[in-house]
This record gives structure tokens, C-alpha cells and sequence, in this order.
């Protein structure tokens, strides 16, 4: 279907119309505007607060309580909450409420350490992929490299990675982010990529192209915002799948060492509970990491809405 | 479009939510009686036991096999030449009878002659001959070529030192085996009831070495016969009315499922699935308390190693200290829940002594949780140490919830007890043994299952340069008491000799006992005749089921 | 576009080398060995017939070369851990069965999520769209470690609907299918709300509107098409994954499917197997990589993976 045009109807760009596509109008940037729009979305300023809720309960939750994470009281074990255990305890007779207040910093952290690296290293490598593909011999290689090493780091078995981990780092959470690192960006990357293979064919696309808009520029200006939902969307899966991804690690020696407890750890550690009934050691932590999730679900609708250019009046 | 589709996901939707709130909301448990519930056709057939065996069996070759897995599988369709009895006591197999020289070195087994193959065939001396140089063939490559090293020229054959002919088995003629030792073994007799031990059908094994692999050419000696076999899903075994005590056999059929899930395992036991079946951890407790689980002994010990070429672990006072800090009943009792026994020696009960049980004759070695007696031992390794606090100590296990709590438990005992910091470290199965071997730890957790009902596989764990000893403990007078019971042939001499390297270990510390192993199982009341002692697997051979309706 | 074809499957070729050569390499630079699984360890003479029979006595790069040659002959070697079975027989055994339950999973989480997330981006802001997302929430946070049980519990154990746990029947295979569909459901259904979204918001639609298309119409023959970009990027890891099993289902379920054999063997140092895994999974990953990107040409013929040079 392509229609080839002949090069010597071509002329060379004037100077002067180089900048043509900068945009002139007074800067109502679009963060600026994005942010106006969503402080009017009630539901995503109510998960803006909830996360807030919880960042700061994760810094002072464990303080609320009498008990530090690790105490034990072998003879109080299982109970149920009560005024004097908020949450109950746990098998060994440890306060829940501490934990789990002590579990969502651990949490909390690598959940938003997972979303960053998705965004840093996801975006970009799956920006850059999308853009180069079937862009001229050179970029069609540079999409196929990129995306060979993608595959290449799906196809070897992470948990040898994590133990060749555990064998050179010290446990704690240093290897935990490295772990995450390693291969935690490729979903987003593949996803940022497909969806820019699509939205690059778009005129407004080409339009910015043919007035000499550069990769970083197309990438920044036209492309990610018009990809923002599926990004966002991306990001909601990633930060509970590093919480989880958390306790498999620790599980494994990698990560924080007993008798320090994430959320993970603690809902991984209470499978039993399913039969035995002590149901609060499970409900609590597995409670937070879905609340954790909802709040950024909801607020990364609205954010999506707030960033959809289509919408922006 | 439209409204059937809707009303789909509002279904799937309403599904999803309500059972995450129940799961989460409830407390009870659901109970089904005893009785069968699961309305099975086959209920209606009355001698079928149902089993489960967890996984695949790796091999199911006598010589190959290596696991409890195999083992379970193999002592109901295989026998060697004795069995052992509920108390591990020695009774004859395809043996009938046999004689042992006065030196301890010879064993003159007689086969009895109706025992026969499932094929038809008898089995003969020449089969145990054929199995037994065939486990130490360096050729075969068998992990358990070692439990024949007893043999004269046993070790050095599987070095390729020595030729088959020089081992010390000989079939002299169809019915008789004679087996020459190179050391007087007293219990070589029950090891002949061990699966590695059992015969192979010479006849069948010569002309398709790949006869054990599948069902239907499986051919086998014992109660049963391997009827069945679908790979990682199930076994099914048949009487075998070729077995010479075919009589005894109750039995029609047993059902080997292999369910690898704790929970599943219960609930397939509460819906009749499985008729024995180990209860979940978090449920042992409740289940012991209600008499719905029993607790069985097992010939193992849990104990912690303590490192003594570390600087501040080479101290034994230190050792002690750490050791006596410990409320091994309180853990028991709250942490493990299973019925384990408080070890305070490290021989489990269950091996003989010179009259009785070596464990009873030598009663508690040391006290439970003698915080004052551990108090005073770590001041006094300070001293010597010439230190004034012990700094943090590290504490390793491989990654398990179980050897976790324990750790934890542990780590809060030493702190209150002794005003010690501990850090916890886990790491995975083999990177923790690395670890371990390499000596790249301070304070570990290991767990040792005797191969044998004799205190020695527990007691030459730590004589110098043994590989398993881990504490890279040494210690002369240790290794010359090992020595002398290993080559006596009287009992009550080497027991008195492994009862006093067992004090010196004690009071040496290198390992600190925590606790003797049990194994936990929920049997339901119509399962009789089961017969459990502390190392094989359970043989449910002369089993049968009775009430059932 | 046969060129392209044929120059992916070099680059698919490549990538296996690569991923062969460097699990080869990480396998064998962690501790532990095949033949120390209880923590007992065996006599020395023993462990040198063992790595003799297994030719772990040789040198690494011999034993590299040694197992490429048999791979080529598509012989991935013995069990270490199994005298039965062979890994070739192993994945013969397991594959069929971790198939059939995958596909069963990804066609309910496709069918279920997409239909979830149309209405869902339809319904824009409704209660319907908080509930949906709601089901999103729970089908990821509440992992299928924690979902398998409480089916189990509730459907086999108090209601005796469906059996427990195993294999053999359409009965058998309910559970652990809705089990191990949730978490791609949950996701489908996100993305598809959020691509329909998207979509809706484009002059075309409008256009087709305007022209009078029906609504279903509208966003079956038009919206829905497009939206499905990121529910293929997703489903091409997603279906090699789900397809050769899942540790945790199986092993809950007690299905006899290969997923267990992905853990188990890193576990164990089974080295052949966890070579032979590899190289399956790796294989049919490749492969479902390469028809993502075909695919994606099919919902929207103007994107273009080929240098138009070509």
C-alpha cells in the first residue's frame, strides 16, 4: 500500500521551519494540566490519600504498639485480635499489628523501588525498541537485538539467578533490588514496545516526524503519553507481583532475614492458616498488599484519565 | 450479546469475591468423620487400601533406589532375605534361616525353596549374588554401594581395586548364600532387610536391563505385584499370588497416590481419598490432641553444629553454654507440636543397647534449659576467651519454615538466657550443605536419619575426617572408642564403648541435640495390622481392612 | 515478509544458543551437586562413580560440547534424580498434560477478562467499572497459592462438588484452571479496559458512530480489535509459561504436568534436566515471541517489523 514518492520531489528543510512543531502557546504544560484534572477525580485522590495513608502508617504503625517485631511469647501464640493484640499473634506468639506495620516498609519499598524500575529502565528500552522497528535495515536490528535480549532474559531460569544471588551478595535488600532488576522491567518493556509500534503509525506521529522532531522528542512528547495507560496500568501489576516476588527471595535467603517480616512473607508463612482457622495471620497482610493494590489501581485510573491527551481541553 | 453474558460475569465476579471473604472469615474446620464420605465405587471392594507415596519414585530397581519414596514402594513389592518386626527386630524373609560364625564373620543364609517371581520362576541365592555385586559394580554408579562396603572386598570392588569375584557373596548352590564380612557387623543381619539389599531377577534383569521401568515388566519377589504405574500420578499393586507367605497377605490391591501438597493430602483424607495420610503442620497439634493423629518414633536426631574452628565456638564452655540455654521441651511443645522427644543425648531411642535400649541405659546426659549451669559455662568461656561480651553470633539454616521457627525460637531463647545476639541467616538446600562443608558458618542446624537400627550410624558421624562431621570436631580418645566398637563382635562391649564416646561428644558440645524425630500419621480406624518401626517405611503388607462397611 | 521470517528464525536459533550457553554456565557456577541430596554425604568412592557415569568428572567444556552434540541429535540426556525416565520422556509425560490445563486457563482468563474489561471501559466510572476492577485487585493479590486451597476447601472438601486434587477427568481439571486462570484474567481485563479506553477515544470510532453503527458493532468490529494490542503482548510469555506448567497448581493440585520439574531440578542439580527444561521452555517461548509480532501486524496492518529496504 505504500506509495513511493520520488526523492527529487524532496526539498530541504528551511532553518527557520525546524522548529515549527515547538509548540508556542504559553506553557499550560501537560503535567500541569494533567495534575489540574486529576485533583477533580475524587476516587484518585481518595487512593492518592490511601497510599499516603499507608506510607505513613509503615513509618510510625509499629511504634503504636507495645511490642517490638520480634518478641515472642510461645505461650500466647494463635491468639485471636483482641484490645490487647490488635491483629492477633502469630505461631510464635508475636504481635501482628507490629508486624505487619514493620512488613509494610519492606514492603512499600520494594513495590515502589519495582515500579521505578519499570519505569526507568521499561519505558525506555521498550520506547526505544518500538521506535526503532522495521525504521530502515539498522533499526530493524536494533528492535530485533533488543527484543533477542529480552527473550534471552525470560528463557534462563531465575532461580538460578537468585542463587548465584545468594552466593556472592549479603541477604538484605540491596540483592533484593538487583534481583528485581534483573529481569522485573521486561514485561513493561515488551508492553511499552508493542503499544508504540502501534501508536507510531498514527498521523499526528508521522506529522511531528516529517517536521524533524528527534527520538528523544517523538518518544517524550508523542509517544509515552499516548501509551500512559497501558504503562500505568503495567505498574498496578508490578507492585504486587514485587511484594510477592519479596517473599519467594527472602524465602530463598536472599532477601530480609527472619525474624524481620515483609507482607509477603508473612501471607507466604500462614498458607496453613486455610485449614487450622487462625485466619488474621493470613487476612492482615493479605488485606494490605490488596489494599496497597487497589489504591494504586484506582489512583492510576484517574491518573490515566488526567493523562489521556484525547481528553485535554 | 448482551444479557447472557453479562449475567456470566457478574457470576464469575460475585464467585470470586464471596470465597475470598469466606476463606478469610471463618474459623472452624470442616471435619468429616471417619467414615467413608466420598461414595467411591470401589468402597464397595472390600480389601483396597489407599496410600499416598507423594512423588514419582526415582527408581524402583532395588540397587538404584535411594529415597523413602522408592523405599515404600519397593519393601511391599520386594523381600529380601529377612524382614523386620514392629520392635525392628530381625525375622526371616526369603531366608527361613541362617547361621553366623562364632567370629561374627561369616552369614550362612538358607533360602526357603517355594519362594518365587511373580514370572513364575524361584528366586534363588544366585539372584542376592547377582544383586548384591551389582550394587557394587563401579559400572552401576549406585548411591548405596556403601551399605555393602561391610562385604570382604565390598569397598574395593566398587573402587575398581578389587574383581567381582573377590566380593564376599557367594550363592553356593540354589538355595544357600554365604556372605563373608570384613569385620564383625553385628547388625549386617537387619540390613539384609533394607530395599538396597533385596534381590533382582537374575534371569529377567540379563535379558532387558530396562525391565524395572515400567509396569508391565516389572518383576517382583514380595506381597505384591506393580500392577500399575503412571508416571508422577499413581501406583497400583496387586497380591502376588506367587509370594510364598500368600496366605498371610490380606490385602487385594493397594492404591499408591502421589499427592506432594500437605493441605491436599488432608483434605484428601477427610474425603475418603486416602486412608493413611500425614496431618499439615499447622494442624498436628489439634490433631494429636483430638486422638486423630498418632505419633510414631523415628531414628533421627535434630541437633545444631557448632563450628569449632571458629574463634569463639572452639571454646566447649562456650558450646555448653549455648547448648544448655535451650528450652528444648517449651520448643516441643509450642514450636514443633509434632510429639518430637526433647533430645538430652544423641543416640534417638530405638537402638539396642547391651540389654535394653541404648538411649534408656544412658538416660539424660545433660539438663533441659540449665540456664544457671549455661550462665556461668559462658562467663568462664569468656574468661578463657578473654572477652567480656560475646559478640553477635550467626546462626544458619536452609530454607524451610520449620528449621525458621526453630531459628527464631532459638535466637529469643539465647538472647533472654544468655544476653546474646544472634543473627538468623537461611539459604538454599545446597548452597547451606556448601556452606556448612566449607565451614562457612558459626552456629548451623543439621538433622541426622539413622541407615541403620544401631547407635553406631549415629556415633562415627565424629570421628576425625569423617565427611558428615561438620563441627570439624576432633578428639582422640572419641575416635579410639569408635574404633574398638567397630571392630568388636560382642554387644555389651561395644555398646559400653559407644556409651562412653557418646558422654565425651556431650560433654565436648560440638553438637547441641535439640530433639528425636517422630513421624505424625492419621490412619483411619478400618486400616488394622500396619506395622511401624523406627527406620523402615511403614509395611502395610500383612495390613487389611476391617469395618469399613 | 518470508525474508523477515527467515531472519527470525536465525535470530531464534541465536537466542537458544545463547540462553543454552549461559544457563550451562550459571548452573554449574553454584554450589552443590546432584548426589548430596539429604545432606548425607556419601564415601568418596562412591561419588566418583557417580561422576563418572554422569561425565561430571570431565571438563566443563567438554561436557559443554558433549551436550550440545547430543542435543542436536534432540537427545537431551539422562535423569540424574530419575533412573526411570529420561528428560526427553519426562517432558513426553508431563508437557500433554500441563497443556491442556494451560490452555483451559488462558481461554478462560481470555474469554472472562476481555468480555470484563469491554464492559468495564463501556461503563466508564460505574459501579461495574469499580467492580471490575475490584475482581482485578483480588484475582492479583490474592496469589493462586492462597486461591488453590480455598477452592479446594470450599468445592471439594464441604460442598463436594469437584474433586480435590489429581487427574483424569473434565471434573478434575475445573479447579485448578479457575485457579491458575485468575491472575491473567485479572490482568486481560485490565488491560483491555484501559487499551478500549484508549480506543474509544479516537476519531474513527467516532466515525463509525456517526455513521451509524451499532454499538456492539462498533466496538466488536472496530474497538475491541485494536484494544487487543496489549493483551497480546502480554499472552506471548504468559502462554509459554502457562503452557509448561506451574509449579504451585500442580503441585497443590497433584497434576502430573512438567511445572514441577522447572523447581525440583534446580533444587536437586539435575543438571541434564535442568538443561532440558530449559530448552523447552526457551524453545516454544521463541516461538510464541515471534507470532506476538505476527500477530500484531494482523490487528493493525500498518505496523511494520521489516525495513521496508527489504
Amino acid at each position: 500500500m505504500a506509495v513511493t514518492v520520488p526523492n527529487e520531489l524532496f526539498r530541504p528543510l528551511d532553518r527557520r521551519e525546524l522548529n515549527a512543531e515547538q509548540i508556542s502557546r504559553p506553557t499550560v504544560t501537560y503535567w500541569r494540566d494533567a495534575w489540574r484534572r486529576l485533583k477533580q477525580n475524587k476516587l484518585a485522590m481518595a487512593g492518592l490519600v490511601l497510599i499516603l495513608l499507608l506510607v505513613v502508617m509503615a513509618i510510625v504503625g509499629p511504634y503504636l504498639s507495645p511490642y517490638s517485631y520480634e518478641h515472642q511469647d510461645l505461650l500466647r501464640k494463635n491468639l485471636p485480635p483482641s484490645g490487647e493484640h490488635w491483629f492477633g499473634t502469630d505461631d510464635l506468639g508475636r504481635d501482628v499489628f507490629t508486624r505487619t506495620w514493620y512488613g509494610a516498609r519492606i514492603s512499600l519499598t520494594v513495590g515502589i523501588v519495582a515500579a521505578l524500575l519499570d519505569l526507568i529502565i521499561g519505558v525506555i528500552y521498550g520506547g526505544i525498541a518500538g521506535f526503532m522497528a522495521g525504521r530502515g535495515k539498522r533499526g530493524e536490528r536494533i528492535d530485533n537485538i533488543m527484543m533477542r535480549i529480552v527473550d534471552i532474559l525470560y528463557g534462563i531460569p531465575y532461580l538460578l539467578v537468585v542463587i548465584l544471588l545468594l552466593v556472592i551478595m549479603e541477604p538484605g535488600i540491596v540483592p533484593i533490588i538487583v534481583a528485581l532488576a534483573a529481569t522485573g522491567w521486561v514485561g513493561m518493556a515488551r508492553m511499552v514496545r508493542g503499544q508504540i509500534l502501534q501508536v507510531k503509525q498514527q498521523e499526528f506521529v508521522l506529522a511531528a516526524q516529517t517536521l524533524g522532531a528527534d527520538m528523544a522528542r517523538l518518544l517524550r512528547k508523542h509517544l509515552i503519553p499516548n501509551v500512559m495507560g497501558v504503562i500505568i496500568v503495567q505498574l498496578t501489576f508490578t507492585i504486587p507481583q514485587a511484594i510477592f516476588a519479596e517473599s519467594f527471595l527472602s524465602f530463598l535467603g536472599l532477601g530480609v532475614q527472619a525474624p524481620m517480616a515483609s507482607w509477603g512473607t508473612m501471607a507466604s508463612d500462614a498458607l496453613g492458616v486455610v485449614f487450622s482457622g487462625h485466619w488474621w495471620r493470613l487476612f492482615f497482610p493479605a488485606f494490605f498488599i490488596s489494599l496497597t493494590m487497589f489504591a494504586f489501581n484506582v489512583f492510576g485510573d484517574g491518573l490515566r484519565d488526567a493523562l489521556d491527551p484525547r481528553l485535554r481541553k | 450479546m448482551g444479557k447472557r453474558k453479562w449475567l456470566a460475569s457478574l457470576l464469575s465476579l460475585f464467585l470470586v469475591t464471596s470465597l475470598a471473604l469466606a476463606g478469610c472469615g471463618s474459623t472452624e474446620t470442616a471435619q468429616q468423620g471417619g467414615q467413608s464420605s466420598g461414595g467411591d465405587a470401589k468402597s464397595s471392594e472390600p480389601q483396597v487400601l489407599n496410600l499416598n507415596i507423594h512423588t514419582e519414585p526415582p527408581s524402583l530397581l532395588p540397587t538404584k533406589a535411594t529415597d523413602s519414596t522408592s523405599g515404600q514402594v519397593l519393601i511391599h513389592v520386594m523381600e529380601g532375605l529377612t524382614r523386620l518386626g514392629e520392635n525392628g527386630e530381625v525375622k526371616p524373609g526369603i531366608a527361613e534361616k541362617w547361621e553366623v560364625s562364632d567370629d561374627g564373620l561369616t552369614y550362612t543364609f538358607h533360602l526357603r525353596k517355594d519362594a518365587k517371581w511373580s514370572d513364575g520362576q524361584p528366586v534363588t541365592a544366585h539372584d542376592f549374588e547377582y544383586a548384591w555385586k551389582k550394587l557394587l559394580d563401579p559400572n552401576s554408579a549406585a548411591d548405596y554401594a556403601y551399605q555393602l562396603y561391610y562385604l570382604k572386598n565390598g569397598q574395593e570392588y566398587n573402587e575398581g581395586k578389587a574383581k567381582a569375584d573377590d566380593v564376599g557373596v557367594k550363592a553356593f548352590d540354589d538355595h544357600t548364600l554365604q556372605v563373608t564380612l570384613e569385620k564383625p557387623t553385628p547388625y549386617f543381619l537387619s540390613l539384609t532387610a533394607f530395599y538396597a539389599l533385596f534381590p533382582i531377577p537374575k534371569h529377567v534383569d540379563e535379558k532387558n536391563p530396562n525391565w524395572h521401568k515400567e509396569a508391565s515388566t516389572y518383576v517382583s519377589n514380595g506381597p505384591f505385584v506393580l500392577a500399575e504405574w503412571v508416571h508422577d500420578s499413581k501406583i497400583v499393586l496387586k497380591k502376588n499370588p506367587n509370594y510364598w507367605a500368600a496366605n498371610e497377605v490380606k490385602l487385594e490391591q493397594i492404591n499408591m497416590a502421589m499427592v506432594n501438597d500437605e493441605n491436599t493430602e488432608y483434605q484428601m483424607f477427610e474425603t475418603g481419598q486416602l486412608d493413611v495420610a500425614a496431618p499439615p503442620t499447622d494442624l498436628t497439634k489439634q490433631l494429636i490432641d483430638e486422638g486423630k493423629a498418632k505419633v510414631s518414633p523415628y531414628f533421627g536426631t535434630y541437633y545444631l553444629v557448632f563450628n569449632t574452628k571458629d574463634k569463639i565456638l572452639s571454646n566447649a564452655k562456650i558450646r555448653k553454654a549455648l547448648a544448655l540455654a535451650i528450652d528444648r521441651k517449651l520448643l516441643v511443645e509450642n514450636v514443633l507440636q509434632g510429639g518430637q522427644v526433647p533430645a538430652l543425648g544423641f543416640v534417638p531411642p530405638g537402638a539396642p543397647g547391651v540389654q535394653d535400649d541404648f538411649r534408656k541405659e544412658q538416660g539424660d546426659l545433660f539438663k533441659d534449659n540449665d540456664v544457671e549451669t549455661a550462665k556461668k559455662l559462658l562467663q568462664e568461656g569468656l574468661q578463657e576467651l578473654g572477652l567480656k561480651k560475646l559478640p553477635p553470633i550467626e546462626y544458619k539454616f536452609n530454607t524451610n519454615q520449620g528449621h525458621q521457627k526453630i531459628a527464631e525460637a532459638i535466637q529469643q531463647m539465647w538472647k533472654q538466657n544468655l544476653g546474646i545476639e544472634v543473627k538468623l541467616s537461611n539459604e538454599e538446600w545446597q548452597v547451606f550443605l556448601d556452606s556448612i562443608d566449607q565451614g562457612k558458618f558459626q552456629v548451623g542446624r543439621m538433622g541426622w536419619i539413622g541407615d541403620y537400627i544401631d547407635a553406631m550410624t549415629f556415633m562415627d558421624l565424629f570421628v576425625t575426617g569423617s565427611g558428615n562431621n561438620y563441627p570439624k570436631w576432633s578428639n582422640k580418645t572419641y575416635d579410639e572408642l569408635i574404633e574398638k566398637a567397630k571392630s568388636s563382635n560382642d554387644q555389651a562391649e561395644r555398646t559400653k564403648a559407644m556409651q562412653e564416646a557418646e558422654k565425651i561428644l556431650i560433654d565436648e558440645m560440638p553438637i547441641a541435640p535439640i530433639y528425636f524425630y517422630t513421624r505424625v500419621y492419621m490412619e483411619k480406624p478400618y486400616v488394622k495390622g500396619a506395622v511401624r518401626n523406627v527406620i523402615m517405611e511403614t509395611d502395610f503388607s500383612r495390613a487389611w481392612i476391617e469395618g469399613k462397611q | 515478509m518470508l525474508r523477515y521470517l527467515l531472519k527470525r528464525l536465525g535470530w531464534m536459533l541465536l537466542t537458544l544458543w545463547l540462553i543454552v550457553t549461559l544457563t550451562f554456565i550459571l548452573m554449574h557456577s553454584i554450589p552443590g551437586d546432584p548426589f548430596s541430596q539429604d545432606g548425607k554425604k556419601y564415601p568418596e568412592p562412591i561419588l566418583k562413580n557417580l561422576r563418572a557415569k554422569y561425565h561430571l568428572d570431565e571438563p566443563l567444556p567438554v561436557q559443554y560440547v558433549l551436550y550440545l552434540k547430543n542435543l542436536l541429535m534432540l537427545d537431551m540426556g539422562p535423569s540424574i534424580k530419575s533412573d526411570t525416565r529420561t528428560v526427553n520422556d519426562v517432558i513426553a509425560d508431563g508437557f500433554p498434560v500441563s497443556f491442556q490445563l494451560g490452555l483451559a486457563a488462558v481461554v478462560l482468563a481470555l474469554v472472562v477478562g476481555i468480555l470484563l474489561g469491554v464492559l468495564a471501559a463501556l461503563r466508564h466510572g460505574s459501579w461495574l467499572d469499580n467492580a471490575a476492577t475490584a475482581v482485578a485487585v483480588l484475582g492479583i493479590s490474592v496469589p493462586s497459592f492462597v486461591m488453590a486451597p480455598l477452592l479446594q476447601k470450599y468445592f471439594g472438601l464441604k460442598w463436594k462438588f469437584l474433586p480435590v486434587a489429581q487427574w483424569g477427568t473434565f471434573e478434575h481439571m475445573i479447579l485448578p484452571a479457575v485457579a491458575l486462570s485468575l491472575g491473567p484474567l485479572a490482568v486481560i481485563a485490565r488491560f483491555t479496559r484501559s487499551s478500549m479506553l484508549d480506543v474509544l477515544g479516537q476519531d474513527y470510532i467516532r466515525t463509525a458512530k456517526a455513521k451509524g453503527l451499532s454499538q456492539p458493532a462498533t466496538v466488536f468490529r472496530h474497538a475491541l480489535r485494536n484494544a487487543l494490542m496489549p493483551v497480546i503482548t502480554y499472552l506471548g510469555p504468559l502462554l509459554a509459561a502457562i503452557l509448561t506448567g506451574t509449579f504451585v497448581i500442580e503441585k497443590i493440585f497433584a497434576i502430573p504436568g512438567l511445572g514441577k520439574y522447572f523447581v525440583e531440578s534446580i533444587v536437586n542439580r539435575d543438571y541434564p534436566m535442568i538443561m532440558g527444561t530449559t530448552i523447552f521452555y526457551s524453545a516454544i517461548l521463541v516461538v510464541m515471541m515471534l507470532l506476538v509480532d505476527l500477530a500484531y501486524t494482523l490487528v493493525d496492518p500498518r505496523i511494520k517489523l521489516a525495513s521496508e529496504e527489504d
